[in-house]
């Protein structure tokens, strides 16, 4: 396969050497690099040729972000949204069930695969020079339900409790315990194994620990806040690309860390108490002056209709407050009567609205 | 926080609010608001399974999920000011969806953060929205999509897979079958002919005197 930084490309990247070129050639220049840029196949050395080219001269600065907005403004017109509702159809017809195959022709295709799988083995076992077969490891899929949590105990032993409207991925095998977060919040007490690594990934962001106690959890605009209980964690910003270095922090007992959607630390370790923070695990939310927005965001895993904030002034209000799953619907009417908030129930959802 | 608290039924230690949060923006006019609401939850009732299925079908279950996306999308929509005035408000939907959910695909926030670090935004971009601004970026909106029209079923494919799904080109090309050095060639014609477009729209805005934008519902945040 062509590697998209050696086809179209070429000519933009290798253009830096010249640095009085005409505004033309500085438009497609912008071009190629913006579309190289988004490829999503970049490499460190590129990127600093790119930052070469871009500061030579006002006249690519000018064409590149010229470029970008156009970029940019695509997502806003109305053939993006034609384009995404025609795909939704197009998808749709594809994945349409096709006819069966009569048993015979099934019964070869089944044979064919088996035949295909011991000459693998075979093959493996006679060229492969490693010490065990690498088999792809299933993924298991665990989630908990709205109102909820979950508590699974995994086949390393470790425990793992998930809040309400939470999911994980799990891949164990006798190298690594493989988590990855998809959505919510989830503790987890690992069983000590010195010999396998557990880690716990989301997004760019990637936990590791041997034994240990601890809680990676989706906040806000994306990020995610991991919380130590016990032990020592290892949290990663993982690299975009292979020729990029990892950074890591180690967090212990009672520290907490928040990073993006890119993996970056985007606070300094804090202390936090476990007993405010770890209180869902006793069916409970507690917190202290801690945004609405938030408290919102923990109420939506619990709550039996999806609370929505229709006003971005009271987003940031400050809240105060202790009470379990059974009690939020008490606690809403609570936060508009102590509160200037108007609450409204609909019939799909409950909205927050200044009042 | 004292371990009473955790105990506590139900209570709130401060009803007070902020002093931060006291400058709230005042109440707006509520009749009008009120029919505000009364609209968006006729189109949430009306579109809210449409948008789950075309987030659902463009980036698949997640995360982000498509459902919390299209709960975010309907805030964000009910929090805009002129509500009456956005003539397909379901696009419209679509589009501020579309955008959350690129905003959470962590490769393209990194490009993106990565590009915003080293290019200088534009006097334009900088600026608070007036008047101004917001009928130059109709225009811009307005060229673009003229542009998109233009473009060949194929180019049009491959822009919209790139900027609007978020593929890298090694994913296109695995779910069209076309080589990955044929995307990069034909998504800079495609940018080449927009890029053209945009500058002769913008040409002919500044020779125009400035008209009338007060009809104006740009207000979609597109960074």
């Amino acid at each position: 396969m062509t590697d998209p930084k050696n086809a179209a490309n070429a000519t933009a990247l290798n253009s830096n050497q010249n640095t009085e070129l005409p505004a033309s050639s500085a438009k497609v220049q912008a071009r190629e690099w913006l579309t190289y840029l988004y490829s999503g196949d970049i490499s460190s050395k590129k990127r600093e040729e790119f930052l070469i080219w871009l500061n030579s001269s006002e006249e690519n600065k000018t064409a590149f972000n010229r470029s970008h907005e156009v970029w940019q403004t695509i997502g806003m017109t109305d053939s993006a949204v034609q384009w995404i509702q025609q795909h939704t159809v197009t998808q749709a017809e594809t994945v349409k069930p096709t006819k069966s195959k009569g048993v015979f022709a099934k019964s070869l295709l089944v044979f064919g695969a088996m035949a295909a799988s011991v000459a693998l083995l075979v093959f493996n076992g006679v060229f492969n020079t490693t010490t065990h077969l690498e088999i792809p490891q299933p993924l298991t899929a665990f989630t908990s339900p709205v109102g909820q949590n979950r508590t699974i105990t995994l086949s390393d032993g470790t425990d793992v409790t998930l809040a309400g409207n939470s999911s994980i991925l799990v891949a164990i095998n006798q190298n690594e315990r493989r988590v990855t977060l998809r959505k919510g919040s989830a503790y987890f007490d690992v069983t000590h194994d010195p010999s396998r690594v557990f880690s716990v990934s989301a997004q760019q962001t990637e936990v590791r620990v041997r034994g240990t106690a601890f809680e990676v959890k989706y906040s806000a605009n994306n990020n995610l806040k991991i919380s130590v209980e016990r032990g020592l964690v290892d949290v990663a910003d993982l690299p975009e690309s292979p020729d990029q270095e990892e950074q890591v922090l180690q967090l212990r007992p009672n520290e907490q860390l928040r990073t993006d959607i890119q993996g970056r630390f985007i606070s300094a370790i804090t202390i936090f108490q476990p007993e405010t923070e770890f209180s869902w695990l006793n069916q409970r939310l507690v917190y202290d002056d801690v945004p609405l927005k938030n408290v919102i965001m923990d109420i939506n895993r619990y709550a039996k209709k999806p609370v929505v904030i229709l006003d971005d002034s009271i987003n940031e209000l400050p809240i105060t407050a202790s009470f379990t799953f059974e009690q939020i619907e008490p606690m809403l009417e609570g936060l508009a009567a102590a509160y200037p908030i108007a609450l409204t129930h609909e019939a799909n959802r409950s909205v927050l609205t200044h009042k | 926080m004292s371990k009473t608290l955790q105990k506590a039924s139900l209570f709130f230690l401060n009803s007070y609010t902020k002093p931060q949060t006291l400058a709230l923006t005042p109440a707006p006019d509520k009749p009008k608001k009120a029919r505000e609401l009364n609209a968006v939850d006729r189109l949430f009732r009306e579109h809210w399974r449409d948008v789950c299925r075309v987030l659902h079908a463009c980036y698949g279950s997640g995360p982000p999920e498509p459902e919390d996306v299209a709960q975010e999308a309907f805030s964000r929509f009910a929090q805009l000011r002129n509500l009456e005035k956005i003539d397909d408000p379901k696009a419209y939907i679509i589009k501020i969806a579309m955008n959350i959910t690129l905003k959470s695909i962590s490769r393209l926030c990194k490009t993106r953060a990565f590009i915003d670090e080293h290019i200088q935004h534009t006097q334009e971009q900088c600026d608070e929205m007036s008047p101004e601004t917001i009928l130059q970026a109709e225009q811009r909106i307005a060229a673009i999509q003229k542009g998109t029209e233009q473009l060949s079923e194929k180019q049009r494919e491959i822009l919209m897979r790139a900027r609007i799904k978020g593929q890298t080109y090694t994913q296109i090309s695995t779910d069209t079958g076309w080589s990955v050095a044929d995307i990069c060639r034909q998504l800079n014609a495609a940018m080449a002919l927009l890029e053209s477009i945009d500058e002769q729209a913008n040409n002919t805005c500044h020779q125009m005197p400035a008209t009338d934008a007060s009809s104006s519902n740009f207000s979609f945040e597109q960074k």
